[in-house]
C-alpha cells in the first residue's frame, strides 16, 4: 500500500494538471480579492453606506464553497488527473507490478484527497491572507458577507459559525472527491465524468436552495416538514442554506449566521457516509472491471 | 517446471468468446513466441495473466501459485509486462518515469543503476526531454527499461517490436536474448514479425479465434519445417533398403510407412529407385517451410 501511495505522490508532484490547478487557484484567489476590493472601493460615498466585502473573514467564508467560483474547478481538474491514469495506461503498470486493484483504487482515492486538499487549502489561505491584509480580519467589529454596513447593520459571522463551516467543508470535499473519483473511474473519459459530476453538484445545490428556503420558518428559525428531512440527507445542505437569527447588541439588532447543531452534525455524518459509500462502490467497480 | 500453466482459461465479452478454453505451458527459461493474427486473443491472454482482466472461467498458475491464491500478487511482483502499448507518463522525462515506476514496484535503484538501465535501451542522453516528445521507438525502449527495473523472472511482451525500425528490432532482439541467456528471464513475446520470432523463440504457441491450435518447441518446428521430402510407401522394409542403397543417411521413419528424408536428393532420383525396386509410392511431398509458412498452413487447417 505504501508503495502505491508513494507512487501517486510522486506523480502528483510532477503532474501538470495539479500544477495548473494550483496556479489557477492562486490566480482566482487574487482575482476574487481584487473584485471584492473594487466593490468596496467604488461603494465609498458620502451617504454613510458602504460595503465591507474585502476582508479576511468574508473572503475566507466565500472561498469555502465547493460549488462556487474555484470550488467547482477542483473536481473538474481531479477528473482530468484521474482519467489520465487510464488514458496514459499507467494505472495498469501498477496492477502488473503486483498491486491488487483494491489497493490501487485506494491509492488513487488518497492521492485525490491530497490533490483536493492541497489545492483547497492553498486557495482558501490565499483568499484569507489577501483579504486580511487589505481589509483586516473583521472590519468594524462586524464581519460581513457582502452586506451593507454603516446605517444598516450587516449579517455577522461568529467565530463559532466560521469554525463549523470550515469543519463541514472538509467533509463535503471528502465526499465530493470520493464521488468524483468513482465517476472518473467508471467512465474513464473526461467529458461524461465532468458533465455528470457538475450536474449532480448543481442539482443538489439548487434543490437544497429551493427546498430548504421554502421550508424555513423565520419566526421559529427552524426547518419544517420535508425540508428538515431533506436537509439531513443532502450533503450540500450547509452550502445551499444558512439560517439567520437576530440578536440585540446594544441599541442595534444584528443578524447572525447560524449553523445549528443538528444540521452541523448531520451534514458531517452524511458526507462521511456518502464519501465511504462512493469509495466502496468505486473500489468494487474498479476491482470487477477489466483494465485496458 | 512451467512458469505459467493455464488450465482451460476462457474470457467472454458478452456473447463474444475472446479466449476459448486455452491450455498454455511456458517453460522456465524459455522464450515463448506467441503467434496469432489480430483479434486472435493474444493480448487478452496477456491481460488475463497480468491481472488486468478477470477470467470468465478456468485457472492458471504462475511460478506454481494459483491465480486464486492471494500470493498471486507477490509473484506478479516478479513479472513485468508491456501490454498493447507502452504505458508512460508523457509529461515526465525518461528518468522521472523510472523513478515513478520504482515507487509502485517497490524498489530503489541507485543513480548508476538508472543510468545503466537508460544506457541499455539507448536513452541515456534524453536529459530533460519529455516522453511526449519521444518517437514511438524511444517510448517502446523506455517501456522495456521500466520492465527491467525489478529484474523480473518473467517478461510478458505484447508486440514489442511495433514501431521499431530495423535497427531497433535488432537491438531489442539482442537485449531479449541477453536477458534470457544471462539472467535466465523467461519471456512470453507476441509478434506479427514471425521472421524475428524465429530468431529468438525456443517455444511457440499458435492461437486462432481464441483457441490454442498448437504448442511446439522450436526444435520440433525446425524438424517439421526443415527442407525435406515426405514419402509414404506400401512396403517399408524394401523402401529402407532402397534409401540406404541411395546412400541416404539423414532420414526418419514415421508410423504408417512414412519417411522424411532430409538429405540432398531430388524427387526424381527417389521415384526412379523405388520404382526399380517395385515399391509403390502412395504419397510424396516436398517440404520447404519457415515458421510463417508453418503458421499459415496451420491456420488454414484451423479455419
Amino acid at each position: 500500500m505504501n508503495r502505491i501511495i508513494k507512487a501517486f505522490l510522486f506523480k502528483l508532484k510532477k503532474d501538470l494538471t495539479f500544477r495548473i490547478t494550483l496556479i489557477v487557484g492562486l490566480s482566482v484567489a487574487v482575482l476574487m480579492t481584487l473584485i471584492n476590493f473594487l466593490i468596496d472601493f467604488s461603494s465609498r460615498d458620502e451617504t454613510g453606506i458602504k460595503f465591507a466585502m474585502c476582508n479576511g473573514q468574508n473572503l475566507l467564508l466565500s472561498s469555502l464553497s465547493p460549488i462556487q467560483n474555484f470550488g467547482l474547478a477542483i473536481p473538474i481538474n481531479l477528473i482530468a488527473f484521474t482519467v489520465a491514469e487510464f488514458t496514459q495506461g499507467v494505472i495498469r503498470n501498477k496492477i502488473i507490478a503486483g498491486n491488487s486493484k483494491r489497493k490501487v483504487y485506494i491509492g488513487l482515492f488518497l492521492s485525490g484527497l491530497i490533490f483536493t486538499f492541497v489545492i483547497m487549502i492553498a486557495y482558501v489561505l490565499l483568499c484569507f491572507a489577501l483579504g486580511s491584509i487589505i481589509g483586516g480580519f473583521d472590519p468594524n467589529g462586524s464581519a460581513n458577507t457582502g452586506n451593507i454596513i454603516g446605517d444598516l447593520i450587516g449579517t455577522k459571522i461568529t467565530p463559532e459559525f466560521l469554525i463549523r463551516k470550515l469543519i463541514v467543508t472538509v467533509f463535503i470535499y471528502f465526499s465530493i472527491t470520493s464521488f468524483t473519483i468513482m465517476i472518473a473511474t467508471l467512465f474513464r473519459n473526461v467529458g461524461p465524468s465532468i458533465t455528470i459530476t457538475l450536474i449532480v453538484l448543481l442539482i443538489l445545490n439548487i434543490a437544497g436552495m429551493i427546498i430548504l428556503s421554502n421550508g424555513y420558518n423565520a419566526e421559529t428559525n427552524s426547518l419544517e416538514g420535508f425540508s428538515k428531512i431533506f436537509a439531513y440527507i443532502n450533503p450540500l445542505s450547509t452550502i445551499s442554506f444558512s439560517s439567520i437569527t437576530s440578536k440585540t447588541v446594544g441599541e442595534n439588532t444584528i443578524r447572525v449566521y447560524e449553523l445549528s447543531n443538528s444540521l452541523f452534525i448531520s451534514n458531517i455524518l452524511n458526507n462521511l457516509g456518502f464519501g465511504a459509500l462512493w469509495l466502496f462502490a468505486g473500489m468494487e467497480i474498479f476491482n470487477r472491471s477489466d483494465i485496458k | 517446471m512451467y512458469i505459467i500453466e493455464t488450465n482451460q482459461i476462457t474470457k467472454n465479452y458478452g456473447k463474444f468468446v475472446a479466449v476459448d478454453h486455452v491450455d498454455m505451458h511456458i517453460k522456465e527459461g524459455s522464450i515463448y513466441g506467441f503467434v496469432g493474427e489480430n483479434g486472435s486473443g493474444k493480448t487478452t491472454i496477456m491481460r488475463l495473466l497480468t491481472g488486468l482482466a478477470e477470467l470468465t472461467s478456468g485457472s492458471y498458475t504462475m511460478f506454481g501459485v494459483s491465480n486464486k491464491s492471494s500470493d498471486i500478487y507477490k509473484v506478479r511482483n516478479q513479472t513485468a509486462a508491456i501490454v498493447e502499448t507502452a504505458s508512460l507518463v508523457p509529461t515526465m522525462t525518461a528518468r522521472d518515469n523510472i523513478l515513478y515506476a520504482e515507487a509502485y514496484i517497490g524498489v530503489k535503484l541507485t543513480e548508476e543503476q538508472r543510468n545503466n538501465l537508460l544506457a541499455l535501451v539507448h536513452l541515456e542522453n534524453t536529459g530533460k526531454k519529455k516522453v511526449k516528445n519521444f518517437s514511438l521507438g524511444m517510448r517502446q525502449r523506455l517501456a522495456i527499461a521500466l520492465c527491467l527495473i525489478n529484474e523480473p523472472k518473467l517478461l510478458l511482451l505484447d508486440e514489442p517490436m511495433n514501431g521499431l525500425d530495423p535497427e531497433g528490432i535488432a537491438d531489442l532482439r539482442e537485449t531479449l536474448v541477453k536477458l534470457n541467456q544471462e539472467k535466465g528471464i523467461t519471456i512470453l513475446i507476441s509478434s506479427h514479425i514471425l521472421s524475428e520470432l524465429e530468431k529468438i523463440a525456443t517455444d511457440y504457441g499458435f492461437i486462432l479465434h481464441g483457441k490454442m491450435l498448437e504448442e511446439i518447441s522450436s526444435q520440433e518446428l525446425v524438424d517439421k519445417c526443415h527442407k525435406s521430402i515426405t514419402l509414404k510407401v506400401d512396403n517399408k522394409d524394401e523402401a529402407i533398403k532402397v534409401l540406404e542403397s541411395l546412400k541416404l543417411k539423414n532420414f526418419k521413419e514415421y508410423p504408417n510407412n512414412e519417411f522424411r528424408i532430409y538429405d540432398e536428393i531430388t524427387i526424381n532420383e527417389i521415384v526412379k529407385a523405388l520404382d526399380k525396386a517395385k515399391v509403390a509410392i502412395t504419397s510424396l511431398n516436398s517440404n520447404d517451410n519457415n515458421v510463417e509458412d508453418y503458421y499459415l498452413n496451420l491456420i488454414k487447417g484451423g479455419y
